[in-house]
């Protein structure tokens, strides 16, 4: 998804392997204990707690406690497993038929038994083009038989989607996706029961009602969430009784709470601002208590391949070597490593240390930088053009890493003009064809998957998107859309994988869309009383493992 | 007429070289202008160049000392320098907005009093209108209207745009007063046209007014631009400017306290010298009004007399 500092920052790995960068869990606390309230500072206001709409970490922190889909990753870890699912479902060798056979007795909280016919209904609702939820229309749910015609309003259901029993559901895709399951764990595929809609009204989002470990209990808009036990949760039941979201709390105000044991969570579901992190990592009592885990994440400079300067292949090698990366991870307290590739760490088939153009341990070359600039025409007597640099304001820190690419490239005589936008208006300008030429962006992952990184990001079909298109840089290879579509198929991991790692190539050492920067380190912390706060790879926010001290 | 305001210059020169505080507040706005307009002659670091290279792996700011005598920022910039060259910015802005208002506000203000009737009523019904729009609100929507953030010329214009109306509705006082006035209308009475009687007769007696709204409406102005910055939508990165630093740097409170206080110190010393100018110019100028500070102080008051000897001999003059 598309990154941003606020909204979408905390979807975080992990797998371990190549990171030894301190706990991914604060103190076990010796044997956990029921009971008590948990207090998080929130800075905003949740937007919806309708699994169809909302697509932030914020909302999705609550909705992970209160709904759930056939499938969830186990654990902290990036493995899929059954949920409301008895086990994982059956596969036809061609890959295109899903049989999923559901728990018998899974209850929402207002009792009813969950069948097959709340999927079809969960999944068909989120699809609706009336819904105006994000999916609709997008590419995770396209593979998915008769989506088409029932966004065009010829047929009322999607065909693909069946049930063969109350226990049973048959999902058929067109062609093979070997990410399906993935995207069927998002929380857009959390099961909600009609009546409960129906009930609401237009307003479901303020009043959700799901089968997960917690129940809503209380929203007090701009001041209030609470959630509650689920006396009825098939599952495991949570050690808390109850998890009060405080909203509008600064996250310094946040913070300084934590610290009075006030609050017990600040804004989990974003990266500690700088100073607060600098500033803790120092205090004896909370300097422990830091988790860290690596985000899923990798940060670019997108040029567009069809606005000049960026036409020219030349230019956008020479940028390739001007960045000096090590500078950026410093403004982010160190939190983050080199990455000149497309793919994250720790994603399957990411490769350590790949440096495909020979770059210093900086990042950069700036003799050959200078000698590309030079080779695409530009000298003392044709000057390079002086470029908008387009980048997310969400706080001090976009400010100063953009400010850092500004002086690398006065090394090399480029003159860059730094433009920050608020987030919707960034999405707006860089989404559109021909309207911006370079730009500062994210990609954090939607799962686990290395086709996240492409897809949505590098194809051809992400190219020909008008507005709010994830491929900034608006390129298109023909070669690499082959292979893409070669891998979405590919049941072999290993053959899949090298296919992937052929893209990123075709991307990082042969035709320069981006400049690829690095990839960060989630971090977050919790108060003295907090035990078993543990940061997930995909979730924003697992509330089941935490119990607080004396269950209080 | 010539003579009596070389005299009036004078006397007031005398009335304000006895205020002292208004003295060093002149001294401490003297030496800042001088920094800031010899700001790229002075043997200072590039404000905007971040010495990476010193920050430590973690990127902390570094702490005031023989490299950065203020310290350093968490981009590794010289504070000081920041410091100076921000000072252009909040001055120009200062200045620019304050004198744009001034111009808008003395002419609606004497327009309206002068011609009244209808004209007033239009006049000053909008005034209030512009006056009851929550300033901070508007300007954060005009300037994303605009989608101008950077511009110091959009940003001194919101600003004026707020506070010509204070100008004006003082200005319109005055005026509605001295229309009153007997050689007024002695000018009016012997055929006097409107402009010769508003630019020879009225707006003189107004210079005192402005002089003295025109100082505090810089402070003002300069108070409000920290404020825009502040929140976001001011002097745009990475061009550094009192009211931005003091926003990006309140998340170090703690951590670098230097990074608030300096800059914070720059706006408030600023703001109150400008203030202890214009407190001393009305006295100066006008010492019916004695300042609060001279009245604690001095505690004697014989200004009443003073000012009615002086309103006398005025009027005498323009009369005769």
């Amino acid at each position: 998804m598309k990154y941003h500092g606020r909204v979408v920052a905390a979807l975080a790995a992990g797998v371990m392997l190549m990171y030894a960068c301190g706990n991914t869990t604060t103190d076990t606390g010796g044997q956990p204990v029921s009971g008590g309230t948990l207090n998080i500072a929130m800075k905003d206001d949740f937007k919806t707690l309708d699994p169809a709409v909302a697509y932030d970490t914020d909302s999705w922190s609550v909705e992970r406690a209160i709904y759930n889909g056939l499938l969830d990753y186990v654990g902290f870890t990036t493995q899929l497993g059954p949920d409301i699912a008895e086990s994982m479902p059956t596969i036809s060798p061609d890959g295109k038929t899903y049989t999923f056979k559901l728990k018998h007795g899974v209850k929402f909280s207002n009792g009813r038994e969950v069948t097959a016919d709340d999927f079809k209904y969960s999944f068909e609702r989120m699809l609706n083009p009336k819904t105006q939820g994000p999916m609709t229309g997008g590419p995770f749910w396209g593979s998915v038989s008769g989506t088409a015609d029932f966004y065009s309003g010829k047929a009322t259901g999607i065909s693909g989607i069946k049930v063969v029993d109350p226990y049973t559901l048959e999902i058929d895709l067109d062609s093979p996706n070997q990410s399906f399951l993935n995207v069927l764990a998002m929380p857009f595929g959390f099961v909600i029961p009609k009546e409960a809609v129906a009930a609401a009204g237009s307003d479901y989002a303020h009043h959700p009602v799901g089968t997960g470990p917690f129940v809503l209990d209380k929203w007090t808009p701009g001041q209030l969430l609470v959630l509650k036990k689920n006396p009825s949760y098939f599952g495991k039941a949570a050690y808390l009784n109850e998890v009060d979201f405080q909203i509008g709390v600064d996250e310094q105000v946040g913070f300084l709470r934590m610290q009075q044991g006030q609050a017990d969570l600040v804004q989990p579901d974003v990266n500690m601002p700088s100073a607060q992190y600098i500033q803790l990592s120092a205090d004896p009592t909370f300097k422990s208590r830091i988790v860290k885990t690596p985000n899923v994440d990798i940060w670019y400079l997108g040029m567009n391949v069809n606005m000049k300067p960026f036409d020219n292949k030349l230019v956008r090698q020479a940028f390739n070597m001007v960045v000096n990366k090590a500078n950026q991870i410093k403004v982010l307290n160190g939190r983050g490593v080199i990455n000149n590739g497309i793919q994250a760490p720790p994603m399957p088939g990411f490769v350590p240390n790949y440096n495909p153009l020979g770059l210093d341990a900086n990042g950069q070359n700036i003799t050959m930088a200078k000698s590309l600039l030079t080779q695409a025409g530009y000298g003392p007597g044709h000057p390079f053009p002086a470029q908008d640099l387009v980048y997310p304001k969400t706080n001090a820190d976009s400010d100063n890493l953009a400010a850092a690419i500004q002086q690398d490239f006065q090394a090399v005589g480029i003159t860059i003009n730094l433009k920050g936008l608020s987030f919707p208006a960034f999405l707006d300008v860089t989404g559109k064809p021909n309207t911006t030429a370079l730009s500062y962006d994210g990609w954090i992952q939607d799962f686990p998957d290395p086709s996240d990184f492409i897809d949505p990001i590098l194809t051809c079909t992400a190219a020909n998107v008008t507005a709010n298109g994830g491929n900034v840089s608006f390129y298109c290879n023909k070669q690499l859309d082959t292979i893409d579509n070669q891998a979405r198929g590919d049941t072999n991991s290993a053959d899949r994988l090298k296919l992937y790692q052929q893209i990123q190539d075709i991307v990082a050492s042969q035709d320069f869309p981006w400049v690829p920067m690095y990839s960060t380190l989630e971090t977050s912390v919790s108060a003295t009383r907090v035990h078993g706060y543990q940061l997930h790879p995909v979730w924003p926010l697992v509330l089941t493992s935490i119990w607080v001290s004396g269950g209080k | 007429m010539e003579s009596e305001r070389v005299g009036s210059g004078w006397l007031v020169w005398h009335r304000f070289r006895r205020d002292r505080l208004a003295l060093v507040g002149t001294a401490f706005i003297v030496l800042l202008v001088l920094l800031a307009i010899f700001a790229p002659i002075l043997p200072l670091r590039d404000p905007n160049h971040g010495y990476y290279e010193l920050l430590s792996a973690d990127g902390r700011p570094i702490a005031p000392g023989p490299v950065f005598w203020l310290g350093s920022d968490p981009n590794g910039r010289d504070l000081f320098s920041r410091l100076i060259w921000g000072a252009r910015v909040s001055l120009f802005i200062g200045f620019i907005a304050n004198g744009m208002a001034l111009v808008v506000g003395v002419i609606v203000g004497t327009v309206a009093a002068y011609f009244g009737k209808w004209v007033d009523m239009i006049l000053m019904r909008f005034t209030d209108v512009m006056m009851a729009f929550p300033v901070l609100l508007f300007s954060i929507a005009l300037i994303a209207i605009l989608q101008r953030g950077g511009n110091v010329l959009v940003i001194a214009g919101v600003i004026a745009l707020f506070y010509w109306t204070a100008v004006a509705r003082i200005v319109r006082g005055q005026v509605l007063s001295l229309k009153e006035v007997e050689f007024i209308e002695a000018a009016r009475s012997s055929g006097g046209a409107p402009r010769h009687i508003l630019f020879r007769h009225i707006l003189p007696h107004l210079v005192p007014v402005i002089i003295v709204y025109g100082t505090i409406g810089i402070a003002t102005s300069i108070s409000t631009e920290s404020i825009l910055s502040f929140i976001g939508i001011g002097v745009q990165p990475p061009t550094s400017d009192w009211g931005k630093m003091v926003s990006d740097g309140q998340g170090y409170m703690f951590l670098a306290p230097w990074l608030v206080i300096f800059p914070g110190l720059m706006i408030l010393l600023t703001v109150l010298a400008f203030n202890l100018i214009s407190d001393g110019l009305r006295d100066a100028l006008d010492p019916r009004h004695r300042s609060l500070v001279q009245r604690v102080v001095g505690g004697f008051s014989a200004g009443g007399q003073a000012l009615g000897s002086r309103t006398r001999t005025t009027a005498e003059a323009e009369s005769a």
